[in-house]
């Protein structure tokens, strides 16, 4: 941080002004990162996360660092720091300062030495038996822990794992001992894994790892470690907040969803209009070709975790498209790619066109070029696209792409593995629309299979997905925490509608949601979303169709009642209930619309012809 | 006073530099807790690119016993 930074941190006048500073700072060591927080404090008005820190080692400038990362993706954190070593008192009394924090997320930093003095210190001191108690001990302690925060809190929990020292006290022979050190922290670091590994509520943080790849010996300060059972000095702290930013990103929802990608240079060495087919690089063998066979080989990976892999390229398509045809070791085929803009077109068109026909925003796409003159234009003219800069040797492209949080999730459903698989059917099913001329007929002819279900637990990981990740078709945008959706399933006062669709052109999946408030009289729309891959089908009208019967035509209820919260993103729905019959209430301000449909005026509405199929168990 | 000092003591506790005074204590500033103090040895040593021993750490009670042992590191 310069002068000129510093002078700016104190001077900016609003929220997005520090955010706009911080971001341009690279690094901060402790002393910015003190001023930094304050300024994030002087500014930040309310909060979009509030996050519980429990720990048995000084933690109390963690918050500080997460804060400032946290701001840099525009993310107000709140924090709380749970008194030293205090973290099963603040979960058993009542009156605690964790209990009355109300947290999104508790972070729980548990370290060996003050854990279990035995272990840390005499470990060559104890037999098998005795290790394997200490171990149990432990584990039973975080199955506790975990217990106590699912049933006294909403919160997420993220529990970190165990830190194998550097060196084991056996020295070299470790691995020969009947049960070494280095065994007894992996064998305790999978407990935690295979714990919780089905448990929406829990996520184990991968610490080891992060400090691992920051340098464990240059991860403490042995000082600060006596002097203030300070175990992290600012690298760690630092590294450690990068890793828990990835888990705020993803529980908020903010993960990209698409990359698009350059050709020359980026996905293979060399031009293909110049160097021709057989002159690019790409493949085993050869040092240039690897550094791309691997680049390709991520992005495969990125492609396996849902994320929607596209093409934007200033080339000839012929040229581009021999290439695949050609080279088919090539980690990529032509079919992984949702859309291909390959043309002498300029950049930011080729993006915003890819955004148009995915029916994405703009902010969920991320953009990689070798070419530092294109990233530039793209920056400029598509400010929402996320344009990562790449160092100028093609070698270290991958490490810096590896270590952006752009695409994280919190877990991987079905439906992010077979994304790829319904953006080309929807690209195929958009290349039907445009050779028939009449918009009902194409409809009607699409096979349309609509299923609508009452949520069950193991639904629970994509519906908490749809309500934290669905911008456009979503009518309140209410960001329910797992543990609220968790509460609805079993709530007997509501109903949480899922539904999905399938054509001819395959299976979507669970594509949308509907939350109904039951009250006397009349059933209220808390949620109604439906994700943007379904939308300008009449599967909405088709849900609300099932809820007028359900409620009102077939039901006992006088009315339903619905309401529409604008952002700047859900313009889709702004007239959404005007269309299905309802009328307005009360007209709030601009932004907030309650609308009622009363018994006498419901009726079913026209939609394209589909395949109804209920699995609504009626009690 | 070393302008550097004082930019730095007043960040860490949050005053003005016209507070930084020699006689600033442990006792005077309420703001002088004990994670103000790490980090005001935190900032010390990165800033000054000196190693302050625990004891010294413990001398630091005010501004003028701050002042002496950045000094004699530095000297």
């Amino acid at each position: 941080m310069d002068k000129l930074q510093k002078q700016q941190l104190k001077q900016a006048e609003d929220w997005a002004e520090l955010v706009d500073v911080l971001r341009a700072i690279d690094e901060f060591n402790s002393r910015e990162i003190e001023l930094a927080f304050r300024n994030i404090e002087r500014l930040k008005e309310g909060s979009d996360i509030k996050i519980a820190f429990l720990a048995n080692h000084t933690i109390d400038l963690l918050p500080n660092y997460l804060s400032t990362l946290s701001a840099r993706e525009n993310l107000k954190t709140e924090n709380y720091i749970a008194p030293y070593n205090q973290y099963f008192q603040e979960f058993l009394t009542d009156s605690s300062g964790l209990l009355t924090f109300d947290a999104d997320i508790i972070y729980l930093d548990l370290s060996i030495p003050y854990l279990s003095p035995k272990i840390n210190n005499s470990f060559l001191q104890l037999d098998t038996e005795q290790k394997m108690q200490e171990l149990d001990r432990i584990v039973d302690s975080m199955q506790q822990l975990a217990n106590l925060a699912k049933q006294k809190t909403g919160a997420i929990l993220l529990i970190s794992n165990f830190v194998q020292p550097s060196y084991p006290q056996a020295g070299i022979a470790d691995f020969q001992l009947g049960f070494g050190e280095a065994e007894w922290y992996a064998r305790l670091n999978l407990k935690l894994i295979e714990l919780f590994r089905d448990d929406p509520r829990v996520f184990v943080v991968d610490k080891n790892n992060v400090l691992a790849r920051h340098g464990k010996t240059a991860s403490t300060s042995a000082k600060m470690y006596y002097l203030a059972k300070m175990e992290l000095n600012e690298h760690a702290l630092s590294a450690l907040s990068a890793e828990l930013v990835r888990y705020l990103k993803a529980i908020k929802g903010l993960s990209k969803k698409c990359l698009v990608l350059d050709l020359d240079n980026t996905l293979w060495g060399g031009v293909v209009g110049e160097d021709g087919v057989e002159g690019v690089k790409i493949g085993k063998g050869y040092p240039e070709g690897e550094v791309f066979y691997d680049l390709q080989a991520y992005y495969q990976s990125l492609k396996q975790r849902g994320v929607i892999l596209a093409v934007a390229s200033k080339n000839n398509v012929e040229d581009a498209e021999e290439v695949f045809q050609e080279k088919p070791e090539m980690p990529l085929s032509l079919e992984d790619f949702a859309v291909r803009k390959i043309s002498w077109d300029s950049k930011n068109n080729s993006i915003a066109e890819i955004a148009s026909i995915l029916n994405i925003g703009r902010d969920s796409i991320v953009f990689i070029d070798d070419n530092p003159v294109e990233r530039e234009l793209v920056k400029n003219s598509l400010p929402e696209v996320s344009v990562p800069d790449l160092p100028n040797d093609p070698t270290g492209y991958l490490q810096v792409i590896r270590q952006t949080d752009y695409f994280e999730k919190l877990f991987l459903t079905e439906e992010d593995v077979s994304k790829l698989e319904q953006y080309k059917q929807n690209a195929q099913r958009q290349e039907l629309q445009n050779n028939v001329t009449d918009i009902g007929d194409f409809l009607n002819n699409l096979g349309t299979r609509l299923t609508i279900e009452v949520a069950n637990e193991k639904q629970l990981p994509r519906a908490h997905q749809l309500f934290t990740k669905t911008n456009q078709f979503n009518v309140t945008t209410q960001r329910y925490t797992t543990a609220r959706v968790e509460e609805f399933i079993g709530d007997e006062n509501r109903e949480l509608f899922l539904f999905s669709v399938a054509d001819n052109f395959g299976n979507m999946g669970i594509i949308g949601l509907v939350l109904v408030e039951l009250e006397a009289g009349q059933a209220h729309i808390d949620s109604f979303i439906l994700s943007c891959r379904a939308m300008g089908r009449g599967i909405e009208t088709a849900v609300m169709n099932m809820l007028k019967d359900r409620y009102l035509l077939n039901g006992e209820k006088k009315c339903l009642t619905a309401k529409y919260i604008r952002t700047h993103k859900n313009k889709p729905v702004e007239t959404f209930f005007e269309d299905q019959g309802f009328s307005i209430s009360t007209n709030k301000n601009n932004d907030e619309k309650h609308y009622l449909l009363e018994k006498v005026n419901a009726e079913l509405l026209e939609c394209p012809d589909m395949e109804l199929v209920l699995e609504i168990n009626d009690g | 006073m070393d302008e550097e000092i004082k930019e730095l003591v007043a960040e860490v506790f949050n005053i003005k530099e016209n507070d930084v005074v020699p006689t600033l204590s442990q006792d005077t500033l309420d703001n002088w807790d004990s994670l103000n103090h790490l980090k005001l040895i935190t900032a010390v040593e990165e800033e000054f690119d000196i190693n302050l021993t625990m004891d010294e750490i413990d001398e630091i009670t005010n501004i003028e016993k701050l002042i002496s042992v950045i000094n004699l590191h530095k000297s």
